[in-house]
């Protein structure tokens, strides 16, 4: 089965980490596509809105950094913009393919080129139907929250807001936000003394390792899949600061009733 | 002549330099409280307001707003608006009307007597100017005193606020005789077609039904009542199978304002709370729940929405951002769903950045404009009056929001618990 990585930037560390635990876990030759992460602004108005007086200095600095990757491009393969993760990709007998965008056309060709079976997302933008649709077995990804219950941002936060214990869901994505078949769950401990970013930190390495072990299982046999209904669940959104320390202090005092 | 002929032979982008000339010219833009306000504008865009102050702060600073609006008048009326070309405009009937409600709840919530006499001042100065059917006058107040079905619905709002508050009975007897108008002009099918804004027949006057209900709760008026019933009804049949609202708009064919839509989707949810119906309170809520979702998505909300829930983002309608957030920390108090409260601090955020606490003109400082930017189509180069007493509702309602999640709340006006 021909597994591929995508990812949102040329050294993704979420990657780099998916890869060694696969590489752990006896799975080598697993390719990565991965987006520059600076695509170009589309136009002035969107810049100025976004930046105000500062958008002239923000075209600049991006710019020069397109005159940078365009000189190395002239140089030979091995100083091409430097990443660890293309490194690491090879190194595991893999391949590497930089794209310019995650949604573009040219993303597409180049996972048609991989042939590639499963896809596994590691830290992108909402990826369109059209990427979705190259796979042949699916995409996998793995979500900080439990499913159907908790679908979109911050729901680490969003969980331990409404008393409920912090889950990692491995998932197949469909075009929808979350909605895609749920493969496996797992709960994320909460030790003393943590705040909401220690847990989110340690979902995030716990993640790593789920979603490993989910494509070990893919690789050698076939994934669980339970469907869910687009009207379970709830979207949430970024939480706010003041219902963020709302949410410290109620993980405080989970911590204490624990 | 000379001048057409100049005119005439200058190019077009020349042309329009000068009519900016002129403009910034008529808007006074020479004034520093002006020039700074349009510059602060031209410099931080939508995304990139933020608030500099606690929300103490911006909560005085709007009700010192208030208080120098409606010094600026004779009477005890607030003005519509402070424009940039002509200053203060004449004291407005409907838009005092339902500032009397946030000026009480205020003078309530921060131990102020001078806000409760200038709540009197107001109520007072409604009553004077009652038309002898009962109705109140569109437009403000040196305006024909043409009735209209709205704007008496929103000062039946205040009065029967007034009511409560000062226990008078002239106000409810006044907000009694305007409801009893109100009846009179309704038509069989529950439609309001005479005496409306621009002579059409439109779906935000479910605010008028929501103030009906309550002038007839506390009068046991059970035809006003009826007739507050009776118009929902007709309104239901316009809203589309995604939620949005036909005949939600000021201007015939004009997608609507989140203004007006918040008008509409409060009346549907309050009238749903007070008259213990979920079918109003769900065709506010969905509606509230299309905004909310587009607001999380873009980060702001459009200044108008078609009929595909397109918005237009050339700019915001800030009272209608307001409205939303309200109306958001509502639906929290009512459902406990707390993702209705973080948007509304989010948009409170935003609509609080907007607000300008330095000014030395007093029209400017704590004034919260009608657009952003201030050049928008809605209430171009305005301060109204009543986008301050939206953004305060939404402050206390938002600060009762917090306050339930801490666990000290004040208790629920109405027994309706929603799921």
């Amino acid at each position: 089965m021909n597994v591929t990585i995508l990812c949102g930037y040329l050294n993704s560390d979420y990657a780099r980490n998916l890869l060694s635990a696969l590489n752990h876990a006896g799975v080598c030759g697993v390719d990565v596509v991965a987006a520059d992460g600076d695509p170009a602004p589309r136009t002035v108005r969107t810049l100025w809105k976004a930046h105000g007086l500062a958008a002239p200095w923000i075209v600049m600095k991006w710019l020069l950094r397109r005159v940078v990757l365009t000189l190395a491009r002239f140089r030979p393969v091995r100083s091409l913009p430097p990443s660890d993760l293309r490194t690491q990709t090879c190194a595991q007998r893999g391949n590497f393919v930089a794209v310019n965008e995650i949604n573009s056309e040219e993303c597409c060709n180049a996972l048609r080129g991989l042939k590639v079976d499963l896809m596994v997302l590691a830290g992108t933008p909402i990826v369109r139907a059209n990427v979705l649709s190259v796979p042949r077995v699916g995409t996998l990804n793995a979500h900080q929250g439990a499913l159907p219950r908790y679908r979109g941002m911050n729901v680490i936060e969003w969980a331990v807001f409404e008393n409920f214990p912090p889950t990692i869901t491995i998932h197949f994505v469909d075009p929808g936000v979350d909605t895609g078949d749920i493969v496996a769950d797992e709960r994320v401990a909460i030790h003393p003394g943590e705040t909401l970013r220690n847990v989110r930190d340690r979902a995030s390495t716990q993640q790593v390792d789920f979603l490993a072990r989910s494509i070990v299982a893919a690789v050698h046999g076939s994934l669980p899949r339970r469907r869910q209904k687009p009207e379970e669940g709830r979207q949430y959104f970024t939480m706010h600061p003041a219902l963020r320390a709302i949410a410290e202090s109620r993980l405080r005092m989970q911590i204490l009733a624990q | 002549m000379v001048r057409n002929v100049i005119r005439q032979s200058l190019p077009s982008s020349v042309l329009k330099s000068f009519q900016r000339l002129k403009e910034a010219k008529d808007l006074q833009l020479h004034r520093p409280s002006h020039m700074g306000f349009w510059l602060r504008d031209h410099s931080s865009q939508q995304s990139n307001v933020k608030m500099l102050e606690s929300r103490v702060v911006y909560q005085q600073a709007m009700l010192d707003w208030i208080k120098h609006a409606q010094d600026s008048t004779r009477g005890g009326g607030v003005p519509a608006y402070y424009d940039f070309s002509s200053g203060w405009s004449e004291a407005y009937p409907e838009t005092t009307g339902y500032i009397i409600t946030t000026c009480i709840e205020a003078g309530q919530r921060l131990k102020d007597p001078e806000l409760q006499q200038r709540a009197q001042r107001m109520a007072d100065w409604e009553l004077e100017i009652q038309l002898p059917e009962g109705a109140w006058q569109g437009g403000v107040v040196t305006a024909p005193r043409m009735p209209s079905v709205f704007n008496t619905g929103q000062i039946i709002e205040g009065l029967a606020s007034a009511y409560l508050a000062f226990g008078e009975e002239d106000y409810l007897k006044a907000a009694v005789k305007a409801g009893r108008w109100l009846v009179f002009q309704q038509d069989s099918d529950g439609a309001w077609r005479r005496h409306t804004y621009n002579n059409f027949p439109n779906t935000y006057s479910t605010r008028v039904s929501w103030s009906l209900i309550v002038v007839a709760d506390l009068a046991g008026e059970p035809s006003l009542r009826r007739s507050a019933i009776g118009y929902l009804e007709w309104v239901k049949q316009w809203q589309h199978e995604n939620d949005w609202f036909d005949h939600c708009t000021l201007e015939l064919g004009d997608p609507p304002l989140t203004h007006t839509l918040g008008y509409t989707i409060e009346g549907l949810i309050e009238c749903g709370v007070i008259l213990n119906e979920e079918r109003w309170f769900n065709m506010g809520r969905r509606a509230a729940e299309v905004l909310l979702r587009r607001f999380e998505i873009r980060g702001q909300l459009a200044g108008t929405y078609d009929h595909n829930w397109r918005g237009d983002f050339s700019f915001v309608c800030v009272t209608g951002c307001s409205q939303m957030s309200r109306i958001w920390s509502r639906l929290f108090e009512l459902t406990d769903d707390a993702r209705y409260l973080n948007a509304a601090l989010k948009m409170n955020d935003y609509v609080l950045g907007l607000i300008n606490l330095n000014s030395k003109c007093l029209a400017i400082r704590g004034g919260v404009k009608g657009s952003d930017p201030v050049w928008g189509p809605y209430m171009r180069f305005r301060i109204p009056s009543w986008a301050a007493k939206f953004t305060l509702d939404a402050l206390f309602q938002e600060g009762d929001g917090l306050r339930r999640i801490k666990g000290h709340s004040r208790e629920c006006d109405h027994s309706l618990r929603l799921s």
